[in-house]
């Protein structure tokens, strides 16, 4: 039970950190991301491989799953940028599931379905984290660091520009910000921490293979943010915390495993559409708009 | 710089499909003065402001700012050169403080790269500090200083467009373009808007605004571009524009 509650603890860290950065993106920024999952899959497959072949002290590995997720988060975000934003949510879910197609078939590096085995546990100078009370206690910490980061970019005129970018793009375009390349930016920097998550679990897992990263952890992630609040820290972190949780329990009803896997599926869905129904801001956040087509220079818009 | 011209436009045409929304437009905007641009609607002077800053594309001729060719330009590099705007219909950030709308018309800003937001917080702390003020005394000129902590959604019409308005003062900017910013406003607040507009010579900015309204057009402004059907028809001073006759047919219609 201890052991369980551990785990459960650690996996909700991951998610927090996967769900409050994808605010960054969705809430702050006002881009639909579908696609979280595909870095967080970058960052445990990055994860992997160097800590396989390559051996780097942990410091210099997370570092690099981060910043390679965000890396190509950003690219992303730059070769999308100029469509109309309803093509980049869309292009987010292809995104994600191109990822799943990739670590599928790229054999020689991802080892496709068989995934890859033997990911060592973390070694901090010395100080070996594999699993348990230790895990955790690195996990919290890198939790709260994401957590006291973001905080700090939504908390700043940073965060501010974002907000007006996502409130109105034309007249943040109007008072001379590059809305552009802050997509970008957000893009990467969100990305980023997707693959930070990612990394914690390659190492708590072990083993990693596709099955983890189909689109449906995007879905999930994106739930959790849109169930919690978009546009707030506190959303995605409560939003994380029921989403991953109260599934987690229904397996003390003693249900089969697949039905426990298709009632958490009912869950999502059913809780979203009420809380889109219900309370479009979540639990805590704030509306966005619909569609952005809306905040696209073109016919009559700009009057 | 007085006497000198601000802006130059030089033959911009702009059409739409088979309309042609502006043909053959030159002006020049002289500094330090409030010109206004007149027309009937439909004429092409919002879609002249649009192509001035950047948001649509001319077919062809040329905008110089500041002896600069600026044609072509995206908004963003156009207002960082010192030409802001305000959009006829009025572009707020509803969710953000009245406070923080205005501070958002300072650029650049240092705590806006991420880096310096997390790491060097003193640093734009400090820039802070100094745009708040400046923000706060366009607050205070447009008369909403004691709304800074209401979120704009919350704000009526009129104080939206004095929101606007108060960002756009707060740019720094040299020119700054108004597209209607009197519609929909009466009494007090209109008063209040042509006191705002007609300071801003003496600090140094150049005002060009498109209205509706010939009183105030005719009260407030130094010079008056008149436009029609895409052509600018006539320019003068309001006395001038007020017995032009092409003018006088371009609002009342071709006599019989
Ligand atoms: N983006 C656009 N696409 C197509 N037609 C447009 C567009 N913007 C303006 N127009 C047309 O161009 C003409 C001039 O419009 P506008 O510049 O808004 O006039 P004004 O501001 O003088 O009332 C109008 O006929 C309008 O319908
Ligand atoms: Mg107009």
């Amino acid at each position: 039970m201890y052991e369980f509650i551990l785990h459960l603890l650690i996996f909700t860290g991951i998610f927090i950190i996967l769900a409050a950065s994808c605010d960054l993106i969705l809430g702050y920024a006002g881009m639909y991301q579908m696609g979280h999952g595909a870095f967080y899959a970058i960052g445990a497959y990055s994860a992997a491989l160097i800590a396989l072949h390559w051996h780097w002290p942990f410091y210099l590995e997370f570092l690099a799953s981060g910043l390679f997720a965000g890396i190509v988060g950003a690219l992303f975000a730059a070769s999308m940028v100029r469509a109309n934003a309803d093509y980049f949510s869309l292009a987010t879910f292809g995104l994600a599931v191109v990822t799943f197609t990739v670590l599928m078939t790229w054999d020689s590096v991802t080892r496709g379905p068989l995934g890859i085995t033997g990911i060592p546990g973390i070694n901090i100078f010395g100080l070996s984290i594999v699993t348990g009370l230790k895990f955790l206690i690195l996990t919290a910490l890198i939790t709260a660091a994401t957590i006291y980061l973001l905080y700090l970019l939504v908390h700043s005129p940073f965060g501010r520009a974002l907000k007006a970018m996502r409130e109105d793009e034309i007249a943040t375009l109007a008072s001379g910000r590059n809305t552009p390349m802050m997509k970008v930016v957000a893009y990467g920097i969100g990305t980023m921490f997707a693959g930070f998550a990612g990394n914690l679990y390659a190492h708590y897992i072990s083993f990693i293979d596709p099955t983890t990263f189909s689109i449906n952890i995007s879905i999930l992630v994106l739930c959790m943010v849109v169930i919690g609040g978009m546009g707030t820290l506190k959303g995605p972190v409560i939003g994380a915390f029921l989403l991953f949780i109260i599934p987690e329990l229904l397996r003390f009803l003693g249900l089969p495993a697949t039905t426990g896997g298709l009632i958490r599926q009912l869950i999502y869905g059913v809780v979203l559409v009420v809380m889109q129904a219900w309370n479009p801001r979540g639990l805590m956040g704030i509306k966005l708009p619909l569609s952005f087509t809306k905040i696209r220079p073109g016919h009559k818009e700009i009057a | 710089m007085k006497n000198q011209m601000i802006m130059k436009i030089e033959g911009i045409s702009k059409n739409f499909g088979g309309l042609k929304a502006l043909h053959d437009v030159s002006l020049e905007i002289e500094n330090n003065r409030v010109v206004s641009l007149i027309g009937p609607n439909g004429a092409g002077k919002s879609t002249l402001f649009n192509t001035l800053t950047g948001y649509i594309r001319a077919s062809a001729g040329r905008v110089f700012f500041k002896g600069e060719d600026i044609s072509g330009a995206p908004p963003n590099i156009i207002a960082a050169k010192g030409v802001a705007r305000s959009f006829q219909i009025t572009r707020v950030f509803p969710a953000l403080t009245v406070l923080e709308n205005a501070v958002l018309g300072c650029y650049p800003q240092a705590g806006e790269n991420p880096f310096v937001a997390t790491l060097l917080r003193k640093r734009w702390q400090k820039e802070e500090k100094e745009n708040s003020r400046k923000a706060m005394a366009n607050l205070e000129v447009v008369g909403l200083a004691q709304h800074r902590d209401q979120l704009a959604e919350s704000l009526g019409y009129a104080q939206r467009k004095l929101l606007e308005i108060a960002r756009v003062l707060t740019t720094d900017a040299d020119l700054i373009l108004l597209d209607e910013p009197f519609s929909g406003i009466f009494g007090d607040t209109a008063r209040q808007m042509m006191n705002v507009i007609t300071s801003l010579p003496a600090r140094g900015k150049t005002v060009c605004l498109i209205e509706h309204n010939m009183d105030i057009v005719m009260e407030i402004s130094e010079w008056i571009y008149v436009f029609n059907f895409g052509e600018l028809i006539a320019s003068g001073k309001p006395k001038d524009i007020r017995t032009n006759e092409r003018v006088i047919e371009a609002y009342l219609g071709k006599p019989a």
